[in-house]
């Protein structure tokens, strides 16, 4: 357990300075897409009401209200999250293969640990876990402070004022990122432990047998695929949609925990008697 | 080749066993008189260090000279060269019989008459101390 | 004492190592020497759990490698295994931060002797203060077993001196050294054991003294007999 920790602590330094680099990104960038949205609008409403005469009302009537959804629906908002989430998943595979490359093979010492293998596999799990939690609790405080931006640009009479959390609840894709409900919560970052989980064993794989391995670690994730899916599958083409939905979910989960800890027993297997270095 | 008093390092050959070369290099040593009867010797560990040599042979080379004698070593004291006068008269007569055996095998070899090798011997003999 | 025992190794349907035995002893320094191609470090490999063998087993002090053993015995590649942004600083607190058996004051010690410079960064150093600061990681560790993979090669002479000179101190003293090369000109006199290994079968086992004694060979006479006969 120490050494678990020791470990993850070290993966995290590892990667700090990335995520660090991407927060600034994600903030100067979403601030820049605060500035463009605000301004286009209001180029808009100052052109009405000097060329027009509109006043307020009007100017409603024609362009609505500018509430945070003109600004998360901007490319400059969305953008720098799924170039978090590419490189989030980027660093999945680069988190292993970091170690072999390169003139320094670090995956040497990282074997021969006097600990268990199997631990390396948590860190550098727990530390992809970490990051993207990091992200995304890093993303809902910049929120406020890009609405507070916004507040400024635009007149109390144009705006349609919402908090952060109802802007969680109603964007779709803000809605899986940072589920507004515990519930919701476990099930989406469980599922993502699960997906990370699927990789490295295939990435392991690789690692192990090589060009051999690329086959058998698609293979396994063709399977995790087929696993998962297999309750709904089954139900909806061979037992005629006997279960209740509530009752499929929980096949799911059940499925779904069932996998991880065949990909933490795979990996285990595979770091103990089959790596190569 | 007559000032090296604390200079260890030795060339050694190949072929015999370095313990033996140890050994041979200590008796020498105490023919030339840079190592008397009662000289604390390196412990095996600073031999072994100074001459670049494996721990265990510096130890395999001790052994053999306590065996012949050459050394005493008391319960966690230094070795020392032994005080007995006879083992270092041995020592220098054993090295000038291998000395001049080799002489005379190589001399021999190669058809030299007696006369002419003692000659030559003197008159290198002389020579040799003029030098000095 | 490391026994490896009726190892079997294949890369894809090339057998690299094929029967493979040799024991290294405690307390002794054994040369794997192999003239040609593979073998060598795959065993060393095998023997740390870095590679997997087909067939046969490796037993250290009787028992099977596990994580403990790894406190017991240290492997030092011929490549640099540390991150190389670290310092050696670093590289050290590293160690210290997993390894029981790691001791500071053999760390500093051989700092100085190889004269090191300990905020350095490992990815700035030269050739021969790598392999330095390589060894010093490894010998630091308090273990009983050392495998160290080709640790004169392609560095200066004087590194290879200083490297050499470690191996007849107390740093190396009563462990078991385990270390493979192609060039045993630079250790002759300092090994205790030779393995030869050829075409991935060990062909002849021998303590280098007892050849010297009762053969009048050097190494590289009995290595010339079983190569080139």
């Amino acid at each position: 357990m120490k050494n678990f920790v020791k470990l993850m602590n070290f993966e995290w330094n590892r990667v700090a300075r990335l995520i660090f680099i991407l927060m600034i990104f994600t903030f100067v960038v979403q601030l820049i897409g605060v500035f463009f949205e605000t301004a286009k609008y209001m180029s808009n409403v100052e052109n009405l009401q000097r060329n027009e005469g509109y006043t307020y009302r009007q100017i409603l009537d024609r362009y609505g209200y500018f509430s945070f959804s003109n600004v998360t629906n901007s490319l400059l908002f969305f953008g720098p999250i799924f170039i978090g989430i590419g490189g989030i998943l980027f660093y999945i595979f680069l988190i292993w293969y970091r170690d072999w490359f390169g003139k320094n093979t670090f995956v040497y010492r990282l074997l021969m640990l006097p600990t268990e293998r199997i631990n390396i596999f948590f860190a550098k799990l727990a530390t992809i876990f970490i990051a993207t939690l990091s992200l995304v609790a890093f993303q809902l405080i910049i929120m406020h402070i890009e609405m507070f931006v916004m507040k400024q640009q635009i007149p109390e009479e144009l705006l349609f004022e919402m908090p952060v959390t109802y802007i969680l609840g109603t964007d779709y894709f803000l809605s899986i990122i940072a589920p507004s409900n515990l519930d919701m919560f476990f099930i989406l970052y469980g599922a993502g432990i699960l997906l990370v989980s699927v990789l490295f064993t295939a990435i392991l794989f690789e690692r192990s047998y090589r060009l051999k391995g690329i086959v058998l670690g698609l293979g396994y994730v063709g399977m995790s695929l087929i696993l998962m899916l297999s309750p709904i599958l089954i139900n909806e083409f061979i037992l005629n949609r006997y279960f209740y939905n509530w009752e499929l979910a929980l096949l799911t989960i059940a499925v779904g925990l069932a996998l991880l800890f065949l990909s933490i027993w795979m990996s285990k297997r595979l770091l103990d008697q089959k790596i190569r270095v | 080749m007559g000032c090296e008093q604390e200079n260890m390092a030795i060339q050694f050959n190949n072929r015999d066993p370095v313990y033996v070369q140890v050994v041979h290099y200590f008796k020498m040593r105490i023919a030339r008189g840079f190592l008397q009867s009662g000289d604390v010797i390196p412990s095996r560990r600073e031999l072994a260090n100074q001459m670049k040599i494996n721990p265990n042979t510096a130890q395999r080379a001790y052994k053999e000279m306590e065996e012949e004698g050459l050394i005493k070593t008391e319960k966690n004291q230094p070795s020392q060269v032994t005080h007995d006068q006879a083992v270092l008269a041995k020592v220098r007569n054993e090295l000038i019989d291998e000395a001049v055996t080799q002489f005379v095998d190589s001399i021999k070899s190669i058809n030299v008459p007696l006369e002419d090798a003692k000659k030559l011997i003197e008159k290198r003999y002389g020579e040799e101390e003029g030098e000095r | 004492m490391i026994e490896v025992k009726e190892i079997i190794k294949r890369f894809g349907r090339k057998t690299v190592l094929d029967g493979v035995s040799f024991t290294a002893e405690k307390g002794q320094i054994t040369c794997l020497i192999g003239v040609n191609g593979m073998g060598k470090t795959t065993i060393m490999n095998a023997i740390m759990r870095l590679t997997p063998i087909q067939d046969g087993e490796i037993l250290v002090d009787g028992k099977e490698v596990t994580k403990d053993t790894f406190e017991k015995i240290v492997f030092i590649p011929d490549a640099t295994i540390m991150l190389p942004n670290f310092t050696i600083d670093q590289a050290m607190d590293f160690m210290n931060d997993f390894y029981q058996n790691w001791n500071q004051k053999r760390a500093d010690e051989m700092l100085s002797f190889f004269k090191l410079n300990r905020a350095d960064k490992i990815s700035s150093l030269s050739k021969g203060n790598t392999a330095k600061v390589n060894l010093m990681l490894g010998l630091a560790v308090d273990a009983d077993y050392i495998l160290m993979d080709e640790p004169f090669s392609g560095i200066d002479i004087f590194s290879r001196e200083q490297i050499a000179e470690v191996f007849t101190s107390h740093l190396i003293e009563d462990r078991g050294v385990l270390i493979t090369t192609h060039e045993i000109s630079d250790i002759e006199h300092l090994i205790d054991k030779v393995v030869l290994l050829n075409d991935g079968q060990i062909q002849k086992e021998f303590m280098t003294e007892e050849v010297r004694e009762n053969e009048g060979k050097s190494v590289i006479d009995v290595l010339r007999e079983v190569y080139f006969q």
